[in-house]
């Protein structure tokens, strides 16, 4: 059984009858003490009730049964005193122990909202941690700055931002990847090709893998420039020129259509940040 | 035991006591099928402070703390016998050494003791009285339970007679 679920069966089980039944024996004055009245109370706690027995009679006929059967015995001088005291205070302690137990009516509320809002924490937790995994990996990436991942997960914390849309998002990102590289594998001999052209412009040809998730994400490709054979560098741009994604993402829709990589840098060229 | 030592561990105790979470031990007793009743007046037992110099010592919690882990330690015994005679023990070994805790606890815990209804013998017929004063003992896995008792709070007892002294109200 969880903590929450002890916590739920003590409040239904206090909550069935808050009374204190002890109290109400004192307070009908029925018992006066002694081995006959912590017999008696045993019966009512034992789940009879006084409102079974018409006189007080034969109440205490029945109690005597259960006294006989379990007595209690305490060494000492003064210990039938006590005994006789301490059921008195017994019975006169019910109001106290009303009040106890309304306290621990709310007490275990508290502990059940707490529990309650661990589960859900603990849950938004794990969620988090799984998507800052993911904003690791795109990091590692490059694909997003550590700064922005940063950023991304406050918001969400602060519930600025959905947390499902994000992670969808993120996964959705990381699986473009990973797309991007099985259609790399099929065209690495067209790709060389276009590293050997992108070498000879001494552009970074690390960068192009990562530009073309760029371009599936931010601008419509042309069909006819080919993102296989076209190479936009955008963290070289980047890094070299300081462009942003979405700068970069303009600069290319501005450049006319296209049919190789070296029209496309012709093109670049033009612009006044080559 | 000596008083220094006495002091040291009572201060430990109370250190616990401070971190004792009264609401786990009342869903524990409760979920265990004991009465609200008695559980709301060990409650009342827990909230007796008594006084070592200006530091007071939850001496109640104390008792209720060590309760709980005697009831935790012995999870064969149903849990009204073992408050039952957890707390019987305790009195029977407090009472005579320190009366001034003993014949308070006793006001309180025997009522709590007759409503469960225990089958505790006489202390003075503990085996281990017998056997010290010479005299034949019986097989009886009661008397066994009460050494398991005593035993327990043995530690408990020690600590309070150390500092009997320097307790007040």
């Amino acid at each position: 059984m969880t903590k929450l679920e002890e916590y739920e069966q003590a409040l239904r089980k206090i909550e069935k009858n808050p009374n204190d039944r002890i109290g109400i024996l004192g307070k009908v004055g029925i018992l006066t003490g002694g081995v006959f009245g912590g017999a008696a109370v045993a019966t009512v706690v034992g789940g009879g009730t006084i409102w079974g027995f018409t006189t007080a009679a034969s109440w205490i006929g029945v109690t005597l049964v259960s006294a006989a059967a379990l007595p209690v015995v305490l060494v000492g001088a003064g210990a039938g005193l006590a005994i006789a005291g301490g059921v008195a205070y017994f019975l006169n302690s019910g109001s106290k122990c009303d009040l106890m137990t309304t306290q621990n009516i709310q007490n275990l509320k508290k502990k059940i909202e707490e529990e309650k809002n661990k589960l859900k924490n603990s849950s938004d937790e794990d969620r988090i941690s799984k998507l800052s995994g993911i904003y690791a990996n795109l990091i590692h990436l490059n694909l997003i700055t550590e700064d922005i991942a940063e950023e991304l997960l406050q918001n969400i914390a602060d519930n600025k931002i959905n947390f499902d849309l994000a992670y969808e998002t993120a996964l959705e990102l990381l699986h473009s990847v990973e797309s991007i590289k099985e259609e790399d594998i099929k065209i690495s001999e067209e790709l060389n090709l276009i590293t050997e052209k992108l070498k000879a412009y001494n552009i970074d040809t690390k960068v192009f893998y990562r530009v073309s998730i760029l371009l599936t994400h931010t601008i419509n490709v042309d069909d006819s420039i080919k993102r296989e054979e076209l190479v936009v560098c955008h963290k070289y741009f980047e890094e070299n020129y300081k462009l942003t994604q979405k700068e970069f993402a303009t600069l290319f829709v501005n450049l006319p259509t296209i049919d190789s990589i070296e029209t496309f840098i012709e093109e670049l060229f033009k612009f006044d940040i080559m | 035991m000596d008083k220094v030592k006495g002091k040291m561990d009572l201060l430990i105790l109370e250190s616990k006591a401070s971190s004792f979470d009264e609401i786990d031990f009342v869903t524990d007793l409760i979920n265990k099928g004991v009465s609200k009743e008695i559980v709301t007046r060990l409650q009342l037992l827990g909230s007796q402070i008594k006084y070592v110099g200006n530091q007071s010592i939850k001496i109640g919690k104390i008792i209720l703390m060590k309760l709980w882990d005697f009831i935790k330690e012995n999870p064969n015994l149903a849990v009204g016998f073992a408050i039952g005679l957890g707390l019987a023990t305790l009195v029977g070994m407090l009472i005579s050494v320190i009366p001034f805790i003993g014949v308070w606890l006793s006001g309180i815990i025997t009522p709590i003791i007759a409503i469960i209804t225990i089958p505790i013998g006489t202390l003075k017929g503990h085996r281990l009285d017998k056997v010290a004063n010479g005299e034949p003992v019986s097989d009886s896995i009661l008397e066994d339970l009460i050494t398991i008792a005593k035993k327990f709070w043995t530690l408990i007892v020690d600590i309070f007679t150390a500092v009997k002294e320097e307790l007040r109200d």
